[in-house]
């Protein structure tokens, strides 16, 4: 039905009339649509590719309006649908108060986007870019809700630098709507965590970015550099919820699981202590299990370049996000013995890292083409996926260590059939399985490739 | 020869190759000039420097000395826009067009105002307190001012 809501939207905008901005009395009305097509030979990204998939859409109109020279009033409404994330669910996607005092000094207030790296607060606007598909190590449109937008304040500027061009800056402080457990944090943490989250609370999130571009002026030959940094730090609280096939092992009493070879392992191993095959269990059951993820720091630095020379833009950007995490474990009062009398069962922490280079060219008017190459890591630790290795189990077909990784390199065909509407082909050529999904059949292939076309119309 | 060299060393070969092949279609023109810029007759300037002349078509300065808006008027697609952007703003119309999308649509800026003929275009501008716009130099200007760029 809101797939029906969509396309009947949709195409009553498009065929009002030519696509362009409109402006009632004094407010500016802009949109986009976006159809798309994602098909992958092995494996599910992001939705059911594998055979081809055409849940894959965005939608949005905003309205905007300037009360005085100095203030600026706006909304935007938003949908998309990407497999199981959004479902064209129209959401406040941001709406905002912007006062600018001076031009170094601004104040916004509302539900605001997030500058993370250069095209984070844009990642939902095809006609802006010439992939289909942002680099995902970056922009990774699975936890969209972790980076799109957060509720409070903040300021802003632009602060003139002489010769040496102007430094552009952002400091955003306030909360994130998570969105249910439909939305990308939960699945986020479900990948990380590999098991059912019920629940998350996050605390405050503090933004900053800070932008230095060069000058026309002065220095004319490097004009069209930028340089950039952005940092994202907050924390939270996540539950979840499993079911543990546990017994205890009679010569320790310490509690162990399957290991998946036939065998138990200490659950969770602790740091020295060697799994114990050799032992009579005495208690044999599935009990249902609470975990409590404190996520007591969660912070994303992302470092940016970009350089445009005429229709040349070549641009990379490297991000790491840490995370430290402590568990505790509920039992209920049956197996409160299990538990760790309050205290974390484990602490840890680990570091994502992602990066990607990319250049674009646009030959004409109508064409424009692209290529990028975009490394995701579980850990920046274990870029090989050796600790995966041990982890994991030989009751699935998974690639042993593979999903510590994702390689992407991707080309892209842009052609614009007029200032309005847009179509894109792609295709990336993929090494590794981190945050993607087994096939139907539970079956991965570490070596894969994605196709993917999309029409889009913006005014 | 490692897989991050292979990968970045085919980034920058395609670049290469493309680059070259810039002269091919031409996008951009030569900053040969003939581009006048015109303002509303009562602002309050008669010359502007180029990094102002850029931070006001890109959003960045939005409003003249006191509260009085800044009211931005490009031309649509034509020979004369694209000399505007080579010279000044350094950017394509594709560019520009692109930059702005991405303030629009983050809420950051609003929109320029977008006309079809360079007489629109003087004719707006003649009629809007604190507008600017520009356009060539064999255009009549009446009722706008020069505007000196420095």
């Amino acid at each position: 039905m809101k797939k029906i809501m969509f396309i009947t939207v949709s195409v009553i905008m498009i065929l009002a009339g030519s696509p362009q901005a409109y402006n009632m009395g004094g407010v500016d009305i802009h949109g986009f649509v976006s159809q798309g097509y994602l098909c992958s030979d092995d494996n599910k990204y992001m939705a059911n590719t594998e055979g081809g998939t055409t849940e894959f859409n965005e939608f949005g109109i905003n309205f905007l309006s300037r009360i005085t020279g100095k203030l600026t009033v706006g909304l935007q409404f938003f949908a998309r649908d990407l497999g199981d994330y959004g479902n064209d669910d129209l959401k406040l996607d941001w709406a905002m108060i912007s006062y600018g005092w001076k031009q170094w000094l601004g104040l916004r207030a509302g539900n605001l986007k997030i500058p993370m790296g250069f095209y984070n607060d844009t990642r939902d606007l095809d006609a802006a870019r010439v992939s289909i598909l942002l680099p995902q190590s970056i922009y990774n449109e699975t936890s969209r809700d972790i980076s799109a937008g957060l509720q409070g304040a903040g300021i802003y500027g632009n602060i003139p630098l002489g010769f040496m061009g102007n430094a552009n800056y952002q400091l955003l402080f306030g909360r994130m709507d998570t969105e249910g457990e439909n939305s990308g944090l939960y699945a986020f943490f479900r990948a990380q965590a590999q098991t059912g989250v019920t629940a998350i609370d996050m605390d405050d999130v503090f933004v900053s970015s800070l932008i230095w571009e060069t000058s026309l002026d002065r220095l004319s030959f490097v004009d069209g550099f930028r340089l950039g940094w952005s940092y994202m730090q907050t924390s939270m609280e996540m539950d979840s919820s499993l079911t543990v096939n546990f017994a205890i092992n009679e010569a320790t009493g310490m509690l162990v699981v399957p290991d998946g070879m036939g065998g138990w392992t200490p659950f969770p191993a602790p740091p020295g202590v060697q799994p114990d095959y050799y032992f009579h269990v005495y208690y044999d059951t599935d009990i249902d299990v609470d975990m409590i993820y404190d996520v007591d720091n969660f912070d994303k630095n992302v470092y940016s370049v970009e350089y445009v020379y005429k229709n040349l833009t070549l641009a990379y950007e490297h991000q790491f996000t840490g995370i430290d995490i402590s568990i505790f474990i509920d039992t209920g009062e049956e197996f409160e013995v299990f538990e760790y009398g309050g205290r974390p069962m484990l602490n840890f922490h680990y570091t994502n890292e992602a990066y990607y280079v990319s250049a674009a060219y646009r030959f004409c008017e109508w064409f424009e083409m692209g290529v990028y190459c975009s490394f995701s890591y579980y850990d920046k630790d274990d870029k090989d996926g050796e600790g995966l290795y041990e982890l994991d189990t030989a009751e699935t077909d998974r690639i042993m260590g593979a999903d510590a990784w994702l390689y992407d390199d991707c080309v892209s065909l842009r052609f614009d059939l007029n200032e309005n509407w847009t179509m894109k082909l792609e295709y990336h050529a993929m090494d590794g399985l981190f945050s993607v999904e087994p096939d139907d059949d539970g079956n991965t292939d570490k070596n894969w490739h994605m196709y993917a076309a999309k029409m889009s119309v913006s005014f | 020869m490692s897989a991050l060299f292979k990968r970045v060393l085919w980034i920058v070969l395609t670049a290469a190759v493309i680059t070259f092949n810039s002269g091919a279609v031409p996008m951009t023109f030569a900053s040969s000039g003939n581009i006048v810029v015109i303002g509303h007759p009562n602002l309050p300037i008669n010359s502007i420097s180029k990094t102002d002349l850029k931070n006001i078509f890109t959003g960045r300065k939005i409003a003249w000395s006191g509260d009085e808006t800044i009211v931005v008027v490009i031309l649509k697609k034509s020979k004369t826009h694209d000399r505007f952007l080579s010279k000044y703003v350094n950017k394509t119309s594709s560019q520009f067009r692109s930059y702005w999308i991405r303030l629009v649509f983050s809420g950051k800026g609003v929109a320029p105002i977008s006309l079809a003929s360079e007489e629109d275009m003087v004719d707006y501008v003649s009629n809007t307190k604190g507008a600017i716009g520009y356009i060539s130099s064999n255009t009549n200007n009446t009722g706008t001012k020069i505007i000196s760029v420095e």
